[in-house]
């Protein structure tokens, strides 16, 4: 790192690279950065494959200022050489950042607005604040060392312990106040969990070694050992304990694993694995147990929120027909939905059917005909804007308005998934006639959204966004 | 001067093949291009120094459009000339 090769480590290195002499190396490039010195006086510029392009370019002679004297005074003009790096080399040296593109600022968006944001989701801003805890929790079980601990977690333990003790099931907060979601997860120790941590003693060796600053979990963990051996009332083993626990002490845990690994799961107390902070996730560990049970209904659940949406969508647009929404539950149904829903819906229009028999016995089957068509259009595009408005691709002709918050490359995003597509929307006008510059659309315009297949657009495919992307950089700069 | 005429002159000034030049000149490419990943500089005397630097993400407006963009960071090689092929370029 920011060494500095001398020409001799570079003969050095390339003796090595090329397995031949050093003799041989210096003499290689002795010369072959004279020859390319000598081109460059001649005034012509050289390209070397794999290193790059060395170009003379001259400046001429400027008139300035002595700053001094302030007398005019002429700079002589001179020969500059610039060097391009190879695409090779450039690649290879900025690998680090290879994955950044840049990105257009949205000159609506204000700091305030950030602020605002922030202040509605709060719990995107708190796992960055929780990622070190989390991680220190996920080396737990590798660093099980009985190590110096830090003043404070070692005498909330104790409290933990005695809770633990008293009421086996609900374990207190063994955390400071920052970790919140950490004791909502704490519940959820699981046999499996629980299994897997016991740490093989080749484990335990190196991790001795390792130590990091925080270690209050690890202090957690050893504690209940020591009081099963002796058996003896919780808070003494503790305070005996802690000078035990030095850096350089055995372990007496290591004289009978089996029994540990059992006690550790019975009373483990900290909080093994944190998950991400949303509530649902939380339940799920809170009842790890009955894990399918949790996923059924989860996904009972999913199922009929998204009929409850059908059936609010469909009689929305149309609350008397219940012809119609039956059509539009099929054709969603086609789309979209697996097929139990589809199932569902089948068994749903049979059931409309007989209603229908029952009530209208007049209804024609012709004037059904007329009416579905339109109903699946206009129905078909709203739902998918709903549901899943960023990454569903468009696959129907629609119209949508432009507005002062809302682009071409907004109106992108959200029908075909990516921004880069705005051109294609842009084609599609300039030939219509809608409008001409892609950065003067009076707001309230309406343009025609063309559909995915005539253009060729998938967001997941790179030669099509790479395309997009092109073709994109020439209507900027032609403009 | 492109690659194939440095080959060709280097060859003829060393008596080497140009396979050789070529793989050599290969070689020293692969050096470069590893030293400078790592961060570290090269110097050539009497040539110059290729360097590594690290340039800082921008905002970059765009004078055509108007429209102000973010440009990543990015680290590039670059060269400075030493002071002896300075002088003799004149």
């Amino acid at each position: 790192m920011n060494a500095k090769i001398t020409f001799v480590e570079l003969v050095d290195l390339m003796a090595k690279a090329t397995s031949t002499t050093k003799r041989v190396c210096e003499l290689f490039l002795k010369d072959l950065f004279a020859v390319i010195s000598q081109t460059l006086i001649d005034g012509e510029s050289v390209t070397v494959k794999g290193v790059g392009t060395f170009k003379i370019t001259s400046v001429k002679p400027r008139k300035s200022v002595n700053v001094k004297t302030g007398s005019p005074m002429q700079i002589s003009g001179y020969n500059k050489v610039t060097f391009t790096p190879d695409k090779s080399l450039a690649e290879a040296v900025n690998q680090p950042f290879a994955q950044f593109e840049t990105v257009i600022l949205d000159d609506a968006v204000t700091d305030e607005k950030l602020a605002e944001i922030d202040k509605q989701h709060p719990s995107a801003i708190l796992p960055d604040v929780q990622e070190p805890e989390s991680k220190v929790a996920e080396k737990e079980p590798q660093k099980s060392e009985p190590i110096p601990a830090i003043d404070e977690p070692v005498e909330e333990a104790p409290v933990a312990e005695d809770t633990f003790f008293s009421e086996s099931d609900i374990p207190v907060a063994p955390l400071p106040d920052e970790l919140p979601q950490m004791q909502d997860a704490a519940p959820a120790p699981t046999p499996d969990v629980l299994f897997d941590s016991p740490m093989p003693d080749g484990d335990k060796e190196i991790s001795r070694e390792v130590k990091t600053p925080v270690k209050e979990p690890v202090v957690k963990e050893e504690k209940p050992q020591p009081k099963v051996e002796e058996t003896v009332p919780v808070r003494k083993p503790m305070l005996v304990g802690r000078p035990i626990d030095g850096p350089s002490q055995p372990i007496p845990e290591q004289e009978k694993p089996e029994e540990v690994d059992n006690d550790r799961h019975f009373y483990r107390p900290e909080p093994r694995n944190v998950y991400t902070p949303t509530p649902e996730q939380i339940e799920e560990a809170q009842r790890k147990p009955d894990r399918r049970w949790l996923w059924l209904l989860l996904s009972g659940l999913a199922i009929v929120l998204m009929f409850w949406l059908m059936a609010r969508g469909c009689s929305d647009s149309n609350p008397d027909v219940p012809e119609q929404e039956v059509v539009a539950a099929d054709t969603i149904a086609d789309d979209e939905l697996t097929e139990e829903e589809q199932k569902a819906a089948d068994v749903k229009q049979e059931k409309k059917d007989d209603v229908k028999s029952e009530k209208k016995e007049e209804v024609k089957p012709e004037k059904k005909e007329e009416v579905k068509p339109e109903k699946k259009e206009e129905v078909k595009p709203e739902k998918k804007a709903e549901e899943k408005p960023a990454s569903k691709v468009n696959n129907k002709e629609v119209t949508d308005v432009v507005t002062s918050q809302i682009v071409l490359t907004t109106l992108s995003e959200k029908h075909y998934g990516s921004p880069w597509f705005w051109v294609y929307i842009y084609e599609e006008n300039v030939a219509r006639g809608t409008i001409n510059d892609p950065n003067n659309i009076r707001p309230g315009t309406r343009v025609v959204i063309p559909p995915a297949s005539k253009y060729g657009i998938n967001p997941n495919d790179k030669a099509s966004l790479r395309k997009a992307q092109i073709k994109s950089m020439e209507y900027l700069k032609g403009k | 001067m492109d690659n194939k005429k440095l080959i060709d002159t280097i060859s003829g000034n060393l008596g080497r093949s140009k396979e050789d030049v070529g793989k050599l000149l290969e070689a020293f490419a692969g050096v470069l291009r590893e030293r400078c990943s790592e961060m570290d500089s090269v110097q050539v005397p009497g040539f110059g120094t290729f360097e590594p630097k690290k340039r800082d993400e921008r905002v970059m407006v765009q004078p055509s459009t108007g429209k102000r963009m973010l440009v990543p960071p990015k680290i590039v090689v670059g060269f400075k000339i030493s002071n002896v092929l300075k002088a003799k370029l004149k």
